[in-house]
């Protein structure tokens, strides 16, 4: 907007002949461009003056613009230090559907297995279809509780491929590592989310570039960002489905 | 001229903008990233391949300490072969539906934690992708330099009714060892810095430093084991 504004400021005539003297003889950002009280002192007419003075206005206006542009892009959260997409394998179209396994359906929280696919349902393009139990090898994504082995909080991993997509996906939860430390509900759901997110093209976010639920591994706190997709990701995927 | 000029300069912000912050369109957005990049050799090419359709979240080794205290053996050695994983018996069908191991063989050079000579061979079960196979790795990860935390898994039960079986390629008896998600990093000689199996250095908790390299990573360990 503020680009329209000021291209159609001014006499397009005039401008275009002070401004092809102007950087013709000094370059664009030559000291002498950035000086109107020069113009008006120089003993040029006193239209001409005005001419170099709105000249010096408009660079300077531009300028300023590209500089809270270009400042603006690194300083946005997540946006400056953006990953690729996708980084995991896409599934093979936009709605998800899931299964619980029997393990899962008797773990201590399979809601948290319905938390993380609504929320992709509800803040992305993408939906979500609970079909019960796990008896379908097309169900994009089966639900499992175990125990996994050391530190692993979760995991996620493609089963059945097609093409460079996944079919369908194993998402494996392990309650008790999970349950190490505080706010347990909203850490399964923070683990839940982020294990569907990589089953949606994202690898792992550090806080630095992307604060939301790819984070690895606790809950960093129960700010909501940590239990959703970052605005960026989420247009990713928009974008694809 | 001037117009033109103007213009030039906000389109010009404006597209390095859209670098900075990623928004342009990845013209191959259909196959993954590391999927992408076919010419890259060892550490780099094994963590690719190790982690195809595969994503692990973890609890991190808070400091070179924490994994010190929380390992039964700390190896650094050379990674002489990649052989199948432990598989999962009896209900089976409850741990899911692929076996997500491979099986790390390292030759020790030293040991920090436990008492493995030089020479001894480890045996290290690593997450692995079900998309390749264990010979696919072994193909790209011999003589990788290799720094390994390990933990000691041998009573684990992963749920009710599910047994671990070990593969015929390891030994029958003694700990049955497992690579912390970000206790498994390896280098090659075409590897500018180490590469974690699951985890990035960037993902290292603050007290590890900055180690970029094995021998960093080595060093750091050392230092915390006394």
């Amino acid at each position: 907007m503020n680009t329209a504004i000021i291209c159609s400021r001014g006499g397009k005539a005039h401008r275009s002949h002070i401004m092809t003297n102007v950087h013709d003889r000094n370059g664009p950002f030559n000291v002498d461009n950035v000086s109107p009280p020069r113009a008006r002192n120089s003993g040029l007419p006193e239209s001409t003056a005005q001419i170099v003075e709105e000249e010096y206005m408009l660079r300077t206006r531009i300028a300023f613009i590209a500089v809270v542009v270009l400042v603006g892009s690194l300083l946005v959260p997540g946006q400056a230090m953006a990953t690729t997409y996708p980084e995991t394998r896409l599934p093979d179209n936009g709605n998800h559907d899931y299964c619980f396994t029997s393990g899962f359906a008797n773990s201590r929280d399979p809601y948290t297995a319905h938390y993380a696919m609504r929320t992709l349902d509800s803040t992305t393009d993408m939906t979500s279809t609970y079909v019960g139990a796990c008896n379908n090898n097309n169900t994009d994504i089966w639900w499992f509780a175990l125990d996994l082995a050391g530190t692993v909080r979760g995991e996620w991993q493609c089963i059945i491929t097609s093409s460079t997509r996944c079919n369908s996906a194993d998402v494996r939860i392990d309650f008790d590592q999970i349950d190490i430390g505080d706010n347990d509900i909203a850490d399964r759901d923070k683990t839940s989310v982020h294990e569907i997110g990589h089953s949606v093209g994202f690898g792992h976010h550090s806080p630095a570039a992307h604060d939301c639920a790819l984070v690895s591994g606790e809950l960093p706190s129960l700010d909501i960002k940590w239990r959703r997709y970052h605005a960026h990701d989420i247009a990713h995927i928009n974008a694809t489905f | 001229m001037f117009k033109r000029y103007a213009q030039g300069i906000l389109v010009g912000s404006v597209a390095v903008a859209l670098l900075l912050t990623g928004c342009a369109s990845d013209p191959q957005a259909e196959a993954p990233a590391g999927e992408q990049q076919t010419n890259r050799a060892s550490a780099t090419e094994l963590a690719d391949m190790t982690t195809r359709g595969l994503e692990v979240d973890y609890d991190r080794l808070a400091s070179p300490e924490a994994a010190v205290a929380a390992s039964k053996l700390i190896v650094r050695g050379k990674l002489v072969d990649v052989v199948e994983g432990i598989s999962y018996g009896g209900a089976a069908e409850q741990a899911g539906r692929a076996n997500p191991y491979a099986t790390f063989v390292i030759e020790t050079n030293a040991s920090l934690k436990g008492s493995e000579a030089k020479g001894t061979k480890v045996y290290a079960q690593v997450n692995k992708s079900s998309l390749t196979s264990a010979a696919d790795l072994a193909k790209i990860g011999k003589g990788l330099d290799v720094v390994a935390v390990l933990d000691d898994i041998s009573g684990w039960t992963p749920a009710p009714g599910v047994t671990v079986v070990r593969p015929a390629a390891m030994p029958a008896t003694g700990p049955l060892y497992l690579a912390f998600p970000d206790g498994l990093w390896a280098q090659g000689v075409t590897d500018k810095a180490m590469v974690g199996m699951h985890a990035r250095t960037g993902e290292l908790a603050g007290a590890w430093g900055t180690p970029q390299t094995v021998d960093q990573y080595w060093t750091t360990l050392e230092k915390a084991a006394g």
